[in-house]
């Protein structure tokens, strides 16, 4: 393939036309201009890509508006026509020139018009881009009572604009890279410079230079394709649909990116107590938001060992839960023919019928399954005395306590897990819960997000104590006067120390 | 060493406590009692002091050849065959101390958990599930040790607070009434409790402040024998000291007669020996990664995991070897008391020494 390009405008089309061969979004548009000499050009764009109003108002008619053709023919003696034409005939805001094949093509897929000229070494690129794209919407997953409520869509040119009204900052750096060979998706990092660790920077640089993949659809596969440990079931970035927490967690000296084409940008790095925070937090009052976050962990108890515990209390310990519990337990298993654990994971099994269902087909049919699956299948299945009372009563609250979780894969892969834990109270009874613990407790903290613990701030260094007024609870903001530790941020205050105005 | 490990002085603190605080806190009021009667404190507090010079040793040697782990000190020093020598005692003594907990373990599970699964069983499961973590790196290691420390400490607080409303303060008086000529037998037996902290030596040189290594580590056995000192005298306001002298674990005897506030639970022992598989996962967790690191170092391999999941079978044979607990405790426990000593007593000692030898000699 020919590096540059050429001066003569008919060999140019031609490598076009043999490149785009069959690609009949492609159109180019001939024109001709000039009184005394006569000057062929031609504009190339991708059907769709462009805003078609704008090229046709601005930049072919003041091509061919008479003035312009008047004072190119005078001109066209003492300077070059591409030097006349950047100057005074286009009056589009964004143009440049190139001369490399490479960016060429890689602009006019991207939504660039290309403008040739014959006679002319370079080639004039107007910025053009205009795509179908939907509105800035409220977040579907991340509502809040209070606070903003706009939510990123899939434009990445709009999404580092809501994060860039927050920062309003020469310091935050918005670094774009392209990552895919064919999809050439445009990644865009964002960090306040002199807050970053450069270290975590230098690493997702790295990483982001290493992936060769084809194409990177959405920011998921990117968010595989950097994280530390591909093979573990849990989430070790964090991704968000709001511009408000991308902008709060680079003031904390974290990194936001930005994939085109993808709604949720990603954060990193993550950690679990990041991941249990929810951008609600920030906007309510201290008191509400510290008791929610202590729920939340008893959220995760709750989802990943409720089923698991009733397994191996029924089948192993019951002299370890009060006498008239226990006869209350027994009679109302009386009738069930199955032992604990298959009743428990009937019910688990059925539960995850209905959410993935109920996931795949939203709106009123939706609504349905949830009645028809939560409602009438747990009433039908005590009356028939499959399962017992207690048993749909943990069911119900392990699936309420998982949706707690702010996190969606956090929590995805802790009720996969709490699979595994019901068949190890099955046959181990609390030991094997025990054992469980210790295989996942240590999964959990072999793992990084970039190098920080993931279990950070319950399990790191040690030196990110003081996070702990940010994650297991939130203290008031006067309190927060120091950035978290563990992102090790250059520059640690974020406040003058607040004083109460009483 | 790998340069990218790191750790800091509040992990170390915590791996001491976690690594200590295993087994023996159980059962300590019964052995103490049985030797000492009620002046079994004297034992925990003369352990307590014994080991703070030992710490001292330790950071010393580090603090002397810094940028170096602890067998390229040794190694240096010592010079390899003499080296190899004491580490072969010091991988025993992690082996048995390995093998000696998994037992004790499957017998507590099996008494208060799980009384028809076969003992061979649980120690099979429980071996399994800790190589996880010992093929690991030590700041894993660490960052475990750290997870639990706040965990046992709350234990400990929320024991203390449990038996309090039974409790009964005069069974403690009369002090210095036992034989005290039992007092060193004491001692040794204390000291099995007090195993653990020597492996600091696999985690000092990462540290990232070194300088405050020696004072948190020397605050965790401060932690340690206050939790050692007050579950003794708790036990002691609970029973009589007969009663203790009848009991194996004394302490999960406790947690059988408490009963939670509002009767959400009855009998919490069984909840404590699940809890304390965890504590006792996280003693038994660097035992076993020290001594895989100690086998990859004398036959110098690059990684340590293939030992670990070779010393599995070895600690399941040694721990299913006694037929009984007193067993155990006659054979194995000896040869690990014994072991243990050369280790944690004699390595460093010998290191600091020669050291300061070598140092003199070449001036």
């Amino acid at each position: 393939m020919p590096k540059n390009i050429w001066n003569s405008l008919e060999k140019n089309l031609q490598h076009i036309r043999t490149l785009f061969v069959d690609c009949d979004d492609l159109v180019i548009r001939e024109i001709e201009i000039g009184d005394v000499i006569r000057v062929k050009m031609a504009i190339v764009f991708i059907d769709g890509l462009i805003s078609k109003d704008h090229i046709s108002e601005y930049a072919i008619a003041s091509l061919l508006s008479e003035e312009e053709i008047k004072s190119l023919s005078l001109q066209g003696y003492r300077t070059t026509i591409l030097e006349a034409i950047k100057k005074e005939g286009l009056a589009t805001a964004e143009i440049s020139e190139k001369e490399d094949w490479d960016s060429i093509i890689n602009l006019i897929l991207s939504g660039d018009t290309l403008l040739l000229i014959d006679n002319s070494e370079k080639a004039i690129i107007i910025g053009s881009r205009g795509w179908p794209s939907r509105g800035i919407d409220e977040p579907k997953t991340e509502s809040v009572i209070r606070g903003p409520r706009e939510g990123f869509t899939e434009v990445m040119k709009f999404n580092t604009a809501l994060v860039r009204r927050r920062i309003k900052d020469t310091k935050l750096k918005i670094k774009i890279h392209q990552v895919g060979r064919r999809s050439k998706t445009d990644v865009a990092v964002m960090y306040i410079d002199d807050i970053v660790d450069q270290k975590l920077l230098k690493e997702l640089n790295k990483r982001l230079k290493d992936i060769d993949i084809d194409a990177v659809l959405d920011s998921s596969i990117l968010e595989n394709l950097i994280e530390d440990n591909y093979l573990s079931p849990f989430p070790q970035l964090e991704n968000t649909e709001r511009p408000d927490s991308v902008a709060a967690s680079i003031y904390e000296g974290r990194i936001g990116i930005i994939v085109d084409n993808s709604p949720f940008a990603l954060i990193i790095p993550g950690t679990i107590g990041t991941l249990l925070q929810s951008s609600e937090d920030y906007y309510t009052r201290w008191f509400e938001a510290s008791v929610v976050r202590v729920t939340r962990i008893a959220a995760i108890i709750f989802a990943l060992l409720a089923s698991p515990l009733y397994v191996a209390m029924t089948a192993y310990h019951p002299a370890m839960l009060p006498s008239r519990l226990t006869y209350s337990l027994a009679a109302s298993r009386l009738n069930v023919p199955f032992p604990a654990v298959i009743e428990a994971m009937l019910m688990e099994l059925t539960m995850e019928l209905l959410r993935e269902s109920g996931t795949r087909i939203s709106g009123p049919i939706g609504t349905t399954i949830g009645i028809v699956g939560g409602l009438i299948i747990g009433q039908a299945a005590v009356e028939a005395g499959i399962v017992s009372p207690l048993m749909i009563i943990i069911v119900a609250i392990t699936t309420i306590a998982s949706f707690a979780i702010p996190s969606y894969e956090f929590s995805a892969a802790l009720r996969i897990l709490k699979l595994g834990f019901i068949v190890l109270a099955a046959i181990l009874g609390l030991y094997g819960i025990a054992i469980g613990l210790i295989i996942l407790g240590t999964h959990l903290l072999t793992l990084n997000s970039f190098g920080i613990p993931f279990t950070s701030p319950y399990s790191g260094l040690g030196i990110e104590d003081g996070d702990i007024k940010d994650t297991l609870v939130k203290a008031p903001i006067q309190r927060l006067w120091l950035r978290p530790g563990f992102t090790h941020p250059r520059n640690k205050k974020r406040m003058k120390r607040g004083k109460k105005n009483e | 060493m790998s340069k990218d490990l790191k750790v800091s002085h509040i992990q170390i603190r915590g791996l001491i406590v976690s690594s200590v605080i295993g087994v023996g806190i159980l059962s300590l009021p019964n052995i103490l009692t049985i030797l000492l009667g009620k002046d079994g404190w004297i034992a925990i507090l003369t352990i307590g002091l014994i080991s703070i010079p030992l710490l001292w040793v330790i950071n010393q040697v580090f603090k002397e050849n810094p940028g170096k782990d602890f067998f390229q000190i040794g190694r240096e020093t010592l010079g390899k065959p003499i080296f190899n020598l004491l580490l072969v005692s010091l991988f025993g003594s992690l082996l048995l101390y390995c093998a000696s907990l998994s037992r004790i373990l499957g017998e507590m599970v099996k008494a208060f958990l799980l009384s028809n699964t076969p003992v061979e069983v649980i120690i099979i499961v429980f071996i399994l599930a800790t190589s996880y973590i010992a093929t690991c790196e030590i700041d894993v290691i660490c960052r475990a040790g750290y997870f639990m420390y706040p965990i046992i400490i709350g234990f400990a607080l929320i024991f203390v607070l449990l038996a309090l409303p039974t409790a009964d303060f005069t069974n403690i008086l009369p002090a210095f009434q036992g034989d005290l000529t039992n007092l060193p037998k004491g001692i040794l037996n204390t000291f099995f409790s007090f195993a653990g902290f020597e492996l600091i030596i696999f985690a000092v040189p990462y540290a990232e402040d070194k300088k405050e290594v020696l004072k948190s580590s020397m605050l965790a056995i401060l932690t340690i024998t206050i939790i050692y000192l007050s579950l003794f005298f708790i036990t002691l306001t609970q029973f009589t000291v007969e009663e203790i002298q009848n009991q194996i674990f004394p302490v999960l005897i406790i947690a059988k007669n408490v009963d939670l506030p509002g009767y959400f639970l009855q009998n919490l022992d069984g909840f404590v020996v699940a809890i304390w598989v965890l504590v006792i996962f996280a003693s038994v967790g660097p035992s076993y990664y020290g001594s895989g690191k100690i086998l990859s170092e004398v036959f110098s391999t690059k990684s340590h995991k293939n030992f670990i999941w070779l010393l599995a079978p070895v600690i399941y044979f040694i721990a299913t070897m006694p037929e009984n607990m007193i067993q155990m405790e006659r054979s194995i426990g000896r040869i690990r008391n014994i072991l243990g000593i050369i280790s944690i007593i004699v390595v460093p000692a010998l290191i600091y020494i020669v050291g300061i030898l070598r140092r003199r000699l070449s001036k």
